[in-house]
């Protein structure tokens, strides 16, 4: 399909043909680090959101001399080894955020060892509720008055609606890109599904909605998939490429709901768009699925993961993480002692590297979950 | 074992293991108290803070209708201020001995805690699943200073069942973000009450405030000393107990008596122009981490270079204004104190924060050497190591020793191999010096 090729080479090129195309124009394009860091914000600056990413690194031997590989994420690790080698030249400027210790150091890092035009960090509460929204408001708020500042605009709050109207259009979408795999032989695959929604983070929002349009039309035309051995959740942190949701349908099976970064949080909720548009942007975002960094919420991640096996019939609960990734990997620990609650085996932490990832030892632990769940 | 550097070091045996259903508290009760009764009767006061610590645990086990469990970085001046008692479970990692914590790290892997949680943590919680540490009633949080603990507070809330109340550390210091710890610290007061029925007493919030101002003016003078040469401390030994004391109990009337004695000694020594045990040859800045597996090899570097231990980043704690007066300010008072405070301050906020206290500990304390005993699971600080190195070298032409090192877990990095670690480094350090002084 057309749409998916095209959506495949948005997410695995860097910088991407729309990010070439929009600097062809003459226009600014702003790196950020976090789904916490509301894009809606930055488009209505005229900017092009584009994740930091560590897509196109084949190693990290410059960045490991700042950031040790004995304890951290190889994820932070390969986007400043992008930053070191120049790959990231293509961005104006970036912000960085409170995301995680790794991504949190490899952002300051950056910034203080690489010349970069503009940079801003957003402290994201750790917590919801009435003060850390007014804090968030109000750090969104500096965000909004240093872009101008920097970018010589005025973020008008029609521009903001309108923004928060594209990016909703993308959320409506993807949630009906998402629920194709309601169905028992869906038309699409997880794989294909995960790169779609990927995509997001490195493409334009009016031509990433012509994109799912697109893809969506397409499917109409397209034969269901074989009913999978076992239709299975992803819980924790797979990273931004479809490889580990290859890695189940090599093996016969299919994720087919998650509770993820790059997956469904983050399009699970829409913004609120009446109002003053940037506290109803610091609302949404706050109080939208939490992320495993959000204190005191484990019993909205455990309702979460509930309502995503009810809803796409899951069969298991696939738990994965970044070597060295704290706060997914800790969240085992609980998804284990309230698997009975959650009605479906819950496998043991899977744990992967960003590059070079360990294929067949995965691969073979995957079949093996699945077989367990066959066999109850 | 006498090795052929002619001291003798601990040699762990992990394949006995112990009973993990023992009481815990009163085991470390005893070998610490029994490890000091070893000491030099002299200097046993020094330890004062473990034993300080062990016996609060201990007395809240035996009663735990109050206990609140806290993060080693909010330290204890809102439980106290509340008439309740505050249990740190990280802190209870750091006391026990090497060989009763190992079966509790291991006992945390197993149910899912990952191998790169800090020990510190996973310890504690290995603890929890075991029931060794008594159910609080209430849990009280801070984001600060890493995602290790963020992590524990999590799986901690979630194994007692018992709601969190958290106070969420922001990254930047100003006013702004003063004012958000505040009004939390002020919610955080009401959730106690709620959790406990207790009442905030306003009078006994503000003596131990003033207490805990009064530990804090006497760290400052202690560290003022240390500026000596030779540093007037009568072992590197203390500044850990410093830490001890300051992280976990201060408020308290016990802590304040003991910096008091510190002090006392300090300028004792001080006066009278001496140091420590040991000669003064090389003056270090522990900058990161301390491995506390193995206390002997301090005394070694001690003996064989002169290698003193003046700084140490866990008990250099920033000076913080005065509180008095109304609620509000006790609270604000109260948030820069805990914003302030070691590991939160440096690994919290902007990677500055502890590039800047390294080169300023160096300049102003004279180091020679600058050591990092990164500890393996801190990957905040890990992140920091390479940068504080290259300033401390271009700024002030201080070394920087930096190796792999779990604190509490000799299995990752054993005595001998740090020792691997630290010789040459000093070699090379008291080499450079001897040729600064020919000139």
């Amino acid at each position: 399909m057309e749409a998916l090729d095209r959506l495949e080479a948005l997410v695995s090129e860097n910088p991407n043909s729309a990010a070439k195309a929009w600097k062809d124009d003459g226009k600014k394009i702003l790196g950020y680090w976090c789904s916490y860091i509301p894009q809606e914000l930055m488009y209505a600056a005229h900017l092009f959101p584009y994740r930091i990413r560590g897509t196109g690194a084949r190693g990290t031997a410059r960045a490991d001399v700042y950031m040790a590989a004995v304890c951290n994420c190889t994820y932070p690790r390969a986007a400043l080894e992008l930053a070191f080698d120049g790959t990231y030249d293509f961005i104006d400027g970036m912000i960085g955020a409170n995301e995680c210790d790794h991504g949190r150091r490899a952002y300051e890092i950056w910034v203080e060892k690489k010349a970069i035009p503009f940079h801003h960090f957003l402290f994201v509460p750790h917590k919801v509720g009435e003060t850390a929204l007014k804090e968030f408001e109000k750090e969104l708020l500096n965000l909004k008055v240093h872009l101008e500042n920097r970018f010589h605009t005025f973020i008008t709050d029609d521009a903001l609606f309108n923004s928060i109207r594209l990016y909703n259009e993308n959320r409506v979408l993807l949630r009906t890109l998402q629920a194709c795999l309601k169905e028992e032989q869906p038309l699409i695959t997880g794989s294909e599904l995960n790169t779609a929604i990927v995509a997001g983070v490195c493409t334009p929002p009016e031509q990433y909605n012509q994109l799912l349009n697109q893809l969506l039309e397409g499917l109409k035309h397209r034969e269901p998939i074989n009913r999978p051995r076992a239709r299975l959740m992803i819980y924790g942190w797979v990273g931004d490429n479809s490889g580990f949701h290859r890695l189940v349908e090599d093996v016969g099976g299919l994720v087919v709901a998650d509770n993820c970064c790059y997956g469904t949080r983050d399009f699970w909720e829409p913004v609120e768009a009446g109002g003053d548009p940037l506290k109803g942007i610091a609302r949404s975002y706050l109080y939208r699925p939490a992320c495993a960094r959000m204190m005191g919420e484990l019993n909205s991640r455990l309702a979460y993961a509930k309502n995503m096996i009810r809803e796409f019939a899951v069969d298991g609960v696939l738990v994965t993480r970044h070597q060295f990734c704290d706060i997914h990997g800790s969240e085992a620990f609980s998804l284990k002692r309230h698997e009975n609650e959650l009605s479906v085996p819950i496998s043991a932490p899977l744990i992967q590297e960003y590059i070079g990832e360990d294929a067949g030892r995965l691969r073979t632990r995957i079949e093996a979950f699945i077989e367990q769940i066959e066999s109850n | 074992m006498t090795s052929k550097r002619d001291i003798i070091f601990k040699e762990f045996d992990f394949s006995k293991k112990p009973e993990l259903k023992t009481d815990l508290l009163h085991t470390i009760q005893q070998a610490i108290k029994s490890a000091v009764s070893q000491r030099d009767p002299a200097m046993q006061w020094i330890w004062q803070p473990s034993i300080n610590a062990i016996d609060d645990m201990c007395a809240a086990a035996e009663d735990p209708t109050d206990v609140v469990l806290i993060g080693f970085s909010l330290a204890p001046e809102m439980i106290y201020a509340m008439g309740l008692k505050p249990v740190c479970p990280e802190g209870l990692s750091f006391l026990c001995p090497t060989e009763y914590l190992i079966p509790y790290i291991d006992e945390s892997h197993k149910a899912f805690i990952p191998d790169h949680l800090c020990s510190f943590l996973s310890g504690s919680i290995g603890m929890a699943i075991s029931n060794a540490i008594p159910k609080p009633v209430a849990i009280v949080h801070t984001s600060q200073p890493c995602d290790n603990s963020l992590a524990q507070s999590t799986a901690l809330a979630d194994f007692y069942g018992v709601e969190p109340y958290i106070i969420d550390s922001p990254y930047y210091d100003n006013d702004e973000a003063y004012d958000y710890f505040t009004a939390q610290i002020k919610e955080g007061f009401r959730y106690l009450e709620q959790m406990t029925g207790k009442k905030l007493d306003i009078d006994r919030f503000r003596e131990v405030m003033e207490r805990s101002q009064r530990a804090h003016e006497l760290v400052h003078e202690i560290n003022e000393l240390k500026k000596k040469k030779p540093c007037p401390i009568p072992t590197g030994a203390i500044l850990r107990q410093v830490s001890i004391g300051m992280y976990g109990q201060t408020g308290s009337e016990h802590l304040v008596r003991w910096l008091e004695k510190h002090l006392e000694d300090a300028r004792e020594r001080a006066r009278k122009g001496i140091g420590g045990q040991h000669e003064e040859k090389i003056r270090t800045a522990w900058i990161y981490a301390w491995p506390s597996f193995e206390w002997t090899v301090y005394d070694w570097l001690g003996k064989k270079y002169g290698a003193i231990p003046v700084i140490f980043q866990a008990s250099e704690y920033f000076y913080t204004p005065k509180s008095s007066g109304d609620f509000d300010e006790l609270c604000r008072s109260l948030a820069i104190r805990i914003l302030s405070c070691p590991m939160g301050r440096s690994s919290r906020g902007h990677l500055d924060y502890f590039v800047r206290d390294s080169a300023y500990w160096c300049k102003e304390w004279s180091i020679d050497a600058a050591i990092f005993a990164g500890h393996l699971q801190c990957k905040a600080n890990w992140s920091v190591a390479q940068i504080t190195k290259e300033v401390l070298m271009d700024e002030l032409g201080v070394p920087l020793l930096s190796f792999v090192v779990d604190a509490l877990d000799p299995r990752v990095t054993s005595t001998e191999q740090m020792l691997g670690y630290l010789e040459p480094f000093l070699e090379m350090v008291a080499e450079n010096k001897q040729l600064e002084q020919i000139g």
